[in-house]
């Protein structure tokens, strides 16, 4: 198989490789949609995951913007427990899509929840 | 401590009224004169002498042609006198006995010493003495001389205008123009460049001095030489050295007067003495000291200090606009000049001067609280304090929800976290399509 890829990437325009990468991007969103479809769980999740990107982004755009990192441990804690809720989030959802043998949905939940909490409970001390 | 300072006052109050003429030392007036008859005629010198006398000084002589003589400066290491005036000295008989060790003994433990040099003779212990020191008279037989000076009989003359360098020391500010003669036989120094030497009076521009030998090389050249070089050891006590023992006969005096007059009045500790008399620092809003509450980084704090002048008589306070004060730790970390805030309300005879309120930097460790005046003319001043200087300790930080900057990254915690309640409750409210979701994924994988 290699070889005949190879031939065939050497013999490719550009045309060709732009093609085959919408080809991919459209298929992984086709797939994500059908994955997502009917799962509101999910579909939850992924919103919940967009607004911790967004406020984790907005954060460190404001110390660029005032120039400035001073109360630099609040810094950290508003960084870091959107870092934290969002690595939670993604292994919530991992479980959900290929759950672990042994461990049920919903005992992945509420190891979630639980984890959740000490992640708040370190952030808000660091802050103080 | 207070109480004796009032003692101190009375006394100085009570010996003003009863003397009340010329002007006296700070320290002392004990004058002991070493001179050599083989080499000039003490009677030549009487108004000097006379002047001293006004001075108050409780002269004695000591005439060294007579072999037998004993220079004793201390007994049992108690300072027999406060004041030295060397003229030259002939001969090696006594540079055991004026050695420059037991001179600079004399001149560390307190005493100030004159000491005169001539071409003439080679007065070794003196000499010796003035190298330690950084002054380097120039040697036997080189004398000053100056080819431009239109005089017939070879004296020479410097003006005040050109030649004085310490404007301090030199008070007679109106006469600028008068001048001052040296006699014909002069000795120039060269000087080293310490601290503590003080330059008083340089030789003319068109100076040099020479020997009688055609092919020696000058001592000086112009303005290189110096006739009259003061030096003001770390513990005030002062040395003066002159290039001429004429500059002090009965011949010139009167033309010399004024300067031979500030000269004695610096050398021997009448005038340009200053002290502390009080120094503090505390907290600027509650007027606590050090001692009452430590102090921490970026705390303010004000720092004063207090300079007393003596005027012959009595001290007054001193005043100047260029003292300065510094917190270092290794390197100052603040220099500010201290204003002058009046008469000290403690000491009446002292002017308070204050830094004003300075916040302390945000560094902690030990720091010294310095005020270190040095101006050549002047006393000395090293005044330092050193202390500690603590950091925060852990509950007097500012809480995040005090700093402005604080509230945007407060904000974000409580989305996130109210978020996550929402989420969790909206996990829990939704439907259970879990399975078939999986499932359907899992096809389409």
């Amino acid at each position: 198989m290699a070889p005949v890829i190879q031939k065939k990437k050497s013999v490719a325009s550009k045309d060709d490789i732009q093609k085959d990468f919408m080809e991919a991007i459209n298929l992984s969103i086709s797939s994500y949609k059908s994955q997502v479809r009917n799962n509101k769980k999910l579909r939850l999740i992924d919103i919940f995951a967009t607004m911790l990107v967004v406020i984790g982004v907005f954060q460190t755009a404001f110390v660029g913007l005032i120039q400035d990192n001073y109360p630099f441990n609040a810094f950290l804690a508003g960084f870091i427990i959107c870092v934290g809720q969002f690595v939670l989030l993604m292994c919530l959802r991992l479980q959900l899509t290929h759950p672990f043998e042994g461990i049920s949905k919903s005992k992945a939940f509420g190891e979630f929840v639980v984890a959740s909490l000490i992640l708040h409970f370190t952030c808000l001390h660091f802050i103080n | 401590m207070l109480g004796l300072r009032y003692i101190q006052c009375f006394l100085l109050l009570l010996c003003s009224i009863i003397v009340n003429v010329h002007a006296k030392s700070a320290i002392g007036s004990r004058t002991l004169i070493v001179f050599d008859d083989r080499v000039d005629d003490l009677s030549n010198y009487s108004n000097f002498f006379n002047l001293l006398k006004d001075h108050e000084f409780d002269i004695t002589t000591l005439e060294l042609s007579d072999k037998s003589t004993k220079i004793n400066l201390f007994e049992k290491d108690t300072r027999l006198y406060d004041n030295l005036i060397l003229f030259p000295v002939k001969g090696k008989l006594y540079s055991k006995q004026l050695a420059a060790k037991k001179l600079i003994h004399f001149n560390e433990d307190g005493g100030n010493i004159l000491a005169l040099t001539i071409p003439k003779v080679s007065s070794d212990p003196i000499h010796l003495y003035l190298n330690q020191l950084g002054i380097y008279p120039s040697p036997r037989t080189q004398s000053l001389k100056d080819l431009f000076q239109d005089s017939n009989n070879n004296n020479l003359q410097f003006t005040a205008k050109e030649s004085i360098e310490n404007k301090i020391i030199y008070s007679n500010e109106n006469a600028e123009d008068s001048i001052y003669n040296f006699g014909d036989s002069v000795s120039a120094a060269l000087l080293d460049n310490r601290e503590q030497i003080i330059p008083l009076l340089k030789a003319s521009r068109t100076s040099f001095t020479s020997g009688n030998k055609t092919r020696e090389i000058n001592w000086t050249d112009g303005t290189q030489g110096y006739l009259i070089a003061g030096f003001q050891n770390l513990v005030n006590a002062r040395s003066l050295w002159l290039g001429s023992v004429q500059f002090l006969s009965n011949e010139h005096f009167k033309q010399n007067l004024d300067l031979i007059n500030d000269l004695i009045q610096w050398n021997f500790q009448e005038k340009n003495i200053i002290k502390v008399t009080n120094v503090n620092h505390y907290h600027t809003e509650s007027n606590l000291s050090y001692d009452e509450l430590p102090y921490k980084v970026t705390d303010n704090i004000t720092y004063t200090i207090s300079l007393s002048q003596w005027d012959g008589s009595k001290w007054i306070p001193f005043i100047t606009d260029d003292l300065q004060f510094e917190l270092r730790q290794v390197d100052p970390y603040y220099r500010i000049t201290m204003k002058p805030q009046g008469v000290s309300p403690i000491d009446p005879q002292a002017e308070l001067y204050s830094t004003g309120d300075f916040k302390l930097p945000n560094r902690h460790g030990m720091f010294t609280f310095l005020t270190n005046y040095q101006r050549s003319g002047l006393s000395f001043i090293h005044q330092s304090d050193v202390k500690a200087i603590r950091h925060l300790a852990n509950d007097e930080y500012p809480r995040s929800f005090e700093i402005p900057n604080a509230w945007v990254y407060l904000a974000s915690i409580a989305t996130v976290i109210i978020s996550f309640i929402a989420f969790v409750l909206f996990f829990i409210a939704t439907p259970a399509s879990v399975s078939e979701g999986v499932t359907t994924a899992k096809k389409t994988n």
